[in-house]
C-alpha cells in the first residue's frame, strides 16, 4: 500500500528536471510502468518536455549521421600536410 | 638512416593510425591535424636517432605523444565537466530556456550537411567524459550496461553523463542551429 502510494505520488508531482531525465534515460533502458505513466501525463501538460522527447530523437538521428570514430585525415589535409614537410625536407 | 626515411610514406601508412590518437586525446580535428604535421616533421628531424628497434608507427606515436601533451599545456584544453554549465533547470525545476520546436520530420534536416557540421561542432565541445559515453551508445550501438562495464561507472552514473551530454547538445544545437532559423 506504502509502495502504490509512493508510486502515485511520483506520477502525480514529477517536474521537468526529473521528467526530461526519464525521458533521456528511455533511450538506454526500459522504464517501469509507473515512470512511463509519469512522464506521458507530465507531458501533456508540459509543451517543453513535449519538444524535449523530439529534441532527443533528432540528437540521436543526427549522432547517426554525423562523423563516426574512426576518423581519417582528408584528401585536403594530406595534400597540405605533403606540402609542408616536402618544405621541411629541403630546409634539412 | 636518414637515407630510409621518407616522410611522405609515414604520412600514407601511419597518418589515420596518428590522427585518430590525436583527435581522440584533443577532441579538435584541426588541432588533431596539426599535431599529425608537427609529429612528421619533428619525426623527419630525428630521423636519425631512429634506431629501428621498434616499429616505425610505435616511434611515431611516442613522438605525438609528446607534441600531445605540449599541446595541452600551451592551449586551452577541451572544456571539462565543470566548465560546462549544467544548470538546465530553475529554482522550480522549470527549463531555463524554453525549448522551441524542432521539426516533426527531420528527414530533410539529417540528409543537409550543413547541420550534421554543427551537430559535429557541438559534440566536440561536449567534455570529454560525457562525450565518450555518448559516441559509445549513440554511434556504437553499444548497450549501456556494457558500457558501464567497460568505462567501470554506475548505471546511475552513467544515465546522468548520458543525459548530460544529450542536453548540452540540445542547448548548442538550439542555439547553433535553431535560434538562426531565420538566417537559413
Amino acid at each position: 500500500m506504502k509502495e502504490l502510494m509512493r508510486q502515485i505520488w511520483f506520477v502525480l508531482t514529477i517536474r521537468c528536471d526529473a521528467a526530461s531525465l526519464l525521458l533521456s534515460d528511455e533511450l538506454d533502458r526500459p522504464l517501469t510502468r509507473c515512470e512511463k505513466l509519469a512522464i506521458r501525463l507530465h507531458e501533456i501538460s508540459c509543451r517543453n518536455c513535449h519538444r524535449f522527447r523530439k529534441q532527443l530523437a533528432l540528437i540521436q538521428a543526427a549522432a547517426l549521421e554525423a562523423e563516426t570514430e574512426p576518423a581519417t585525415l582528408s584528401e585536403a589535409s594530406r595534400t597540405r600536410i605533403r606540402e609542408n614537410l616536402k618544405k621541411e625536407k629541403k630546409n634539412l | 638512416m636518414l637515407l630510409r626515411c621518407s616522410p611522405e610514406s609515414w604520412l600514407d601508412n601511419h597518418g589515420d593510425a596518428l590522427y585518430r590518437v590525436a583527435c581522440r586525446s584533443v577532441g579538435d580535428k584541426d588541432l588533431a591535424e596539426d599535431l599529425v604535421q608537427e609529429t612528421l616533421i619533428s619525426a623527419l628531424r630525428s630521423a636519425d636517432e631512429y634506431r629501428g628497434d621498434c616499429e616505425e608507427r610505435t616511434w611515431l606515436i611516442g613522438i605525438l605523444k609528446r607534441r600531445i601533451v605540449d599541446s595541452f599545456r600551451k592551449k586551452a584544453r577541451r572544456p571539462q565537466e565543470s566548465d560546462v554549465d549544467l544548470r538546465f533547470f530553475d529554482e522550480d525545476l522549470n527549463w531555463r530556456s524554453p525549448n522551441s520546436s524542432w521539426p516533426d520530420s527531420p528527414e530533410e534536416l539529417l540528409e543537409n550537411a550543413e547541420f550534421i557540421a554543427c551537430f559535429e561542432s557541438c559534440l566536440e565541445k561536449v567534455p570529454e567524459s560525457l562525450a565518450e559515453p555518448f559516441r559509445l551508445r549513440e554511434q556504437s550501438g553499444v548497450e549501456a550496461e556494457d558500457i558501464c562495464s567497460r568505462m567501470e561507472i554506475s548505471t546511475t552514473n552513467l544515465s546522468t553523463r548520458l543525459y548530460r551530454a544529450r542536453m548540452l547538445l540540445r542547448k548548442c544545437l538550439e542555439a547553433n542551429w535553431f535560434d538562426q532559423g531565420e538566417k537559413r
